[in-house]
């Protein structure tokens, strides 16, 4: 109960590429990109279900992703999320420089091992 | 970002983010009792792992609003909404602030504008006023020789002006009017940096003796009696008899001297010409000295050089004690009404701070009471810092009408001060808001009303809401920590109130001494007024007429009593006199004399001196304690008579008959040959003000003051006063004017008022006092009753549970009662004591203003605290009766 809203915050970057990266894989509802991330992270991340919602919205706001209505797997009405042209140009830009941030990590933990 | 298509397209952007979430929950739901959940542990389970739905629902709305500003402006709504909810409180608690700012900021304006904002002058900081030593009065006065030597020995002071407060008389085509006219030294233009409006200020030759006669007009002096004409410069106009040529217009915001008071808006300024008399005698007091420090130089080290002038001035001049003292003189000019703003002020804000107490405790209980739905919002999922922001709204909100409010109040108690009498406050007519002074008191007021807002929030967020629903009404908890700490501060109001009741009580005493007090005469139906010859000399121009054999017949014969004559014949008129200084008239003639056989006190023997008519004594209603009163028969050729008053034969002739003996004044030195004999003794009269000291009096027949000597000039030549006693309330003026205009063309007459006027006048600052601070002790216990109302009330609330219980057990009502009484009294009792402690200490404060009380007036403080613990008690009553009342069984089946 008590957690701190800066939580979410801290990982929101993260939270994000990986809501990006899921829906370009297809159009999704929330219950089902929840599933999808916690899917392919494993389980990795455990964050609250909620806390993906201002993230969603959020990303709505900057047009990277839109929505609209349809209808849910268990067949009732929800929203379902899109990645725009802008939500892919931004994921690639996004991936390129996580992928240089982890090369650099991972260089300067492989020195460490040494 | 906010555009207005986004604004409307958000209502939509909710619905979507309701339906995804609901959606969500469902599935999840759905998909855990497949698993074989009951629906119940599906249900908690989906939320327990979804998060809080409330704030995450809010946390995904604020991404598309403008965060904080909307948020707040949700708050403000919100505060609105909760204010209109319970009127009262909200009414009462803007009444409180609007009062507390009001008054304190209309207060602080006015002593800020009286005695803060410099003089309008070019070195106002560095002018000061140089007056000799250990006088009442704050200018008090030098003689042009002090002054030309100050001048010449002084290097530490730039400048060195002068100017002596005079009187005279102006002839216009339209009328003959009396005129302040102060007489300048000419570099005093240059020295404070005044320019004139029209033409130019005097010429160093308008201030040598024999120099051309010059005069200088006032604006609102040429805009009245010379219908602004602008060829007025060059033209000349008759004054005090003698022709004179205008040189120029001062602009209005020019006062020079403001010591004359607000007669100087519409008069004139003489160039000083120093009369043979200043020039050759130091003791011609006629004379004040003004200067300008050299930029750097202290008013202390000025004062070190002032003192060795005097002392070289006493090594050449044995028989005058001289002496200097130097003032800022703004610090000169407000002196009088500087402790009487301080202590209203003083007063004020004793007010503010109840005030703030006030709402603090009303803001508490509020929160108090709301501590239950702070819980449940909290459970809600509310944020704490929403929450508190919230509450800090709320206060906000209130504090901000109350502030409104109270400079609206502020502006209208200006409006009223603008409307005092003339010359109550220096300069009154400059005094407008001063938005600092605003912005400080609302800071205060705000500032207490968001803490005391604040303490309750903080205090409801840091408790676990479970513990907070569950004791909220069981009156246990955080309610006792809070409880107590209304309870003190209503204490606090009752010292508070208690300091200004007894202000109120001294005052109150004061006034009524000072009604009761002996006036010496018999204020009814009785009115004066002054009469200026065309010809008036002046104080400045006063010389012994050298050629005694050539005496002019005095004014006495030629006119004032003819007049005098005529006006008893007027109707209605029951009998007239003429006295040159009446009863609280603020000047009056002062003379050293002595008493012819009887060796004269080495501190010098001094009385105001003042030349009568026949039935003075009568007019007046005095009655004469011995001897006989001053006669028509007592002409220039009869035997010179004098009567003194009660205080003289006391001081001066103690133990022996009066009656007999002879007082001689100057001599030669001044033209009074023969010496007076003692033939009455006067009762006395109430002099310069109600309750002031009576000082010796020597009363001299007009006729037989002679035209040569010094005091002819002085008493009869400057300005006299006339009393005249009707036969009922009837207005003389005309009747007067009529008079005067027959047999006295040329004299100028006013300050037409009835002596119960000049009473009251007299006593005005003391009443002025009373009201102001009674009013505040009013609103003050009017507050602590309100206060004090609400914190037994609510300590009945939280209680009602264990009074029930108390009551169940057996507790008889009479004794519930006395709980809450006894309550309240320990409340007051602890504020009285504190407060009459704080009382006697401040006592000195207000000795200056009290007339024979003492500041330790027990009659005073007796009631006072008799006073509080009734209202105290009346106001724990209510709350008492109300906790006896409680039904126990329905106050233990409410939880």
């Amino acid at each position: 109960m008590a957690k701190k809203p800066e939580h979410h915050d801290l990982f929101s970057g993260a939270l994000e590429l990986m809501i990006l990266h899921s829906l370009r894989l297809k159009p999704m509802h929330g219950y089902a990109l929840v599933k999808h991330i916690r899917l392919v992270s494993e389980d990795l991340l455990q964050i609250e279900e909620g806390s993906l919602y201002p993230a969603l919205q959020r990303m709505l706001r900057e047009d990277l992703l839109e929505c609209e209505a349809g209808i849910s797997a268990k067949g009732r009405p929800t929203r379902i999320y899109r990645l725009t042209k802008e939500g892919r140009r931004h994921l690639e830009r996004e991936t390129t420089s996580f992928e240089r941030m982890f090369a650099g990590i991972t260089r300067v933990l492989a020195v460490a091992k040494v | 970002m906010l555009s207005i298509g986004r604004i409307f397209a958000r209502r939509r952007r909710y619905d979507d983010l309701s339906i995804s979430i609901q959606e969500h929950l469902d599935e999840k739901i759905d998909e855990l009792m497949e698993d074989g959940l009951s629906r119940e542990a599906a249900e908690l389970r989906a939320r327990r792992e979804f998060g809080n739905v409330a704030l995450i629902q809010e946390h995904s709305r604020e991404v598309w609003q403008w965060p904080t500003f909307e948020s707040i402006w949700a708050d403000v709504r919100f505060a609105l909404r909760q204010l209109r909810k319970s009127p009262g409180m909200a009414v009462l608690a803007v009444l409180t602030l609007a009062l507390g700012v009001g008054a304190n900021t209309a207060m602080f304006t006015v002593i800020e504008n009286v005695l803060l904002r410099p003089l309008p002058y070019a070195s106002s900081s560095r002018m000061i006023f140089i007056g000799p030593p250990n006088e009442k009065t704050s200018f008090g006065s030098t003689s042009w020789l002090d002054n030309r030597d100050i001048r010449a020995q002084s290097k530490l002071l730039q400048e060195v002006a002068g100017y002596s407060a005079d009187i005279s008389v102006m002839e216009t085509q339209d009328s003959t009017q009396s005129v302040v006219a102060p007489r300048v030294t000419t570099n005093l233009f240059s020295m404070v940096g005044a320019r004139p409006l029209l033409g130019r200020t005097f010429s160093e030759v308008e201030g040598q003796a024999g120099g051309p006669a010059a005069v200088l007009l006032s604006e609102d002096l040429w805009r009245q009696s010379f219908h602004s004409d602008p060829a007025i410069v060059g033209r000349t106009v008759k004054v005090g008899g003698g022709t004179r040529t205008i040189i120029g217009v001062m602009p209005d915001s020019f006062r020079f001297p403001e010591s004359v008071g607000p007669e100087v808006r519409t008069g004139v300024w003489l160039p000083l010409q120093p009369s043979k008399e200043m020039l050759h005698n130091r003791g011609y007091y006629f004379f004040n000295t003004v200067a300008e420090l050299r930029p750097g130089v202290t008013i202390a080290q000025s004062q070190q050089e002032l003192d060795a002038i005097a002392t070289r001035i006493r090594q050449t001049d044995s028989e005058h004690t001289v002496a200097f003292r130097a003032t800022s003189y703004q610090e000169a000019l407000t002196g009088p009404v500087r402790p009487v703003l301080y202590s209203l002020f003083g007063a004020l804000a004793l007010v503010l701070l109840i005030a703030c107490a006030n709402v603090s405790n009303l803001l508490i209980a509020r929160s108090l009471s709301r501590q239950q739905e702070f819980a449940v919002r909290a459970a809600l999922g509310a944020g704490r810092v929403r929450l508190v922001r919230q509450v800090l709204c709320e206060g906000l909100t209130l504090s901000l009408f109350g502030c409104g409010a109270g400079i609206l109040l502020a502006e209208a108690i200006l409006v009223a001060a603008r409307k005092l009498p003339e010359g109550t406050l220096p300069r009154a007519d400059f005094i407008s808001i001063h938005w600092t002074v605003v912005l400080v008191l609302a800071g205060i007021a705000i500032l207490s009303t968001v803490l005391s807002s604040l303490l309750p929030a903080l205090l409801a967020a840091r408790a676990h809401p479970q513990a907070a629903l569950q004791a909220a009404t069981r009156g246990v908890g955080a309610h006792s920590v809070k409880g107590r700490l209304s309870g003190w501060l209503v204490a606090g109001e009752v010292a508070l109130s208690t300091l200004l009741l007894v202000g109120t009580g001294l005052l109150f005493h004061t006034l009524w001494n000072l009604e009761k007090s002996q006036l010496g005469f018999d204020a009814t139906h009785l009115t004066t007024f002054t009469v200026m010859p065309a010809d008036a000399a002046g104080f400045s121009n006063i010389a012994i007429s050298a050629d005694s054999k050539t005496a002019p017949v005095s004014v006495a014969t030629t006119t004032y009593q003819p007049v005098l004559d005529r006006i008893r014949h007027v109707p209605g008129v029951a009998s007239a006199a003429m006295i040159t200084t009446p009863p609280l008239s603020s000047t009056g003639i002062q003379s050293s004399f002595e008493i012819l056989g009887q060796p004269t006190s080495s501190s010098g023997q001094g009385a105001l001196i003042s030349a009568i008519s026949d039935e003075y004594a009568r007019t007046m209603g005095t009655p004469v304690s011995r001897g006989r009163m001053i006669d028509d028969g007592d002409s220039l050729s009869a035997p010179f008579v004098a009567v003194v008053n009660e205080a003289l034969a006391k001081k001066y002739i103690p133990g022996k008959s009066p009656l007999g003996k002879q007082i001689n004044l100057g001599g030669k030195e001044t033209g009074m040959i023969k010496p007076y004999t003692i033939v009455g003794v006067l009762a006395d009269q109430v002099e310069g003000e109600v309750g002031g000291e009576v000082l010796p009096l020597i009363l001299l027949p007009q006729q037989q003051i002679p035209s040569t000597s010094l005091f002819y000039p002085a008493l009869l030549k400057t300005v006299v006063s006339f009393v005249v006693k009707t036969r009922g309330d009837i207005p003389v003026a005309a009747e007067m004017r009529s008079v005067f205009h027959q047999a006295a063309p040329g004299f100028a007459l006013d300050d037409f008022q009835t002596m119960q006027e000049a009473v009251e006048k007299g006593t005005f600052n003391q009443r002025l006092g009373l009201y102001l601070v009674g009013s505040f002790a009013g609103l003050a216990v009017a507050l602590v009753f309100v206060g004090l109302y609400g914190v037994l009330s609510q300590l009945v609330g939280y209680r009602r549970h264990e009074i029930g219980v108390r009551i169940a057990l057996g507790a008889t009502r009479r004794s519930v009662a006395q709980l809450i009484l006894r309550q309240g009294s320990v409340l007051i009792g602890s504020g009285l004591v504190v407060g009459l402690l704080l009382a006697f200490g401040m006592g000195r404060w207000v000795k200056g203003f009290l007339y024979q009380v003492q500041p330790l007036d027990g009659l005073t403080y007796a009631a006072v605290a008799i006073a509080l613990v009734t209202i105290g008690l009346i106001a724990s009553v209510l709350p008492a009766r109300k906790a006896a009342s409680i039904e126990p069984m329905q106050a233990l089946r409410e939880d």
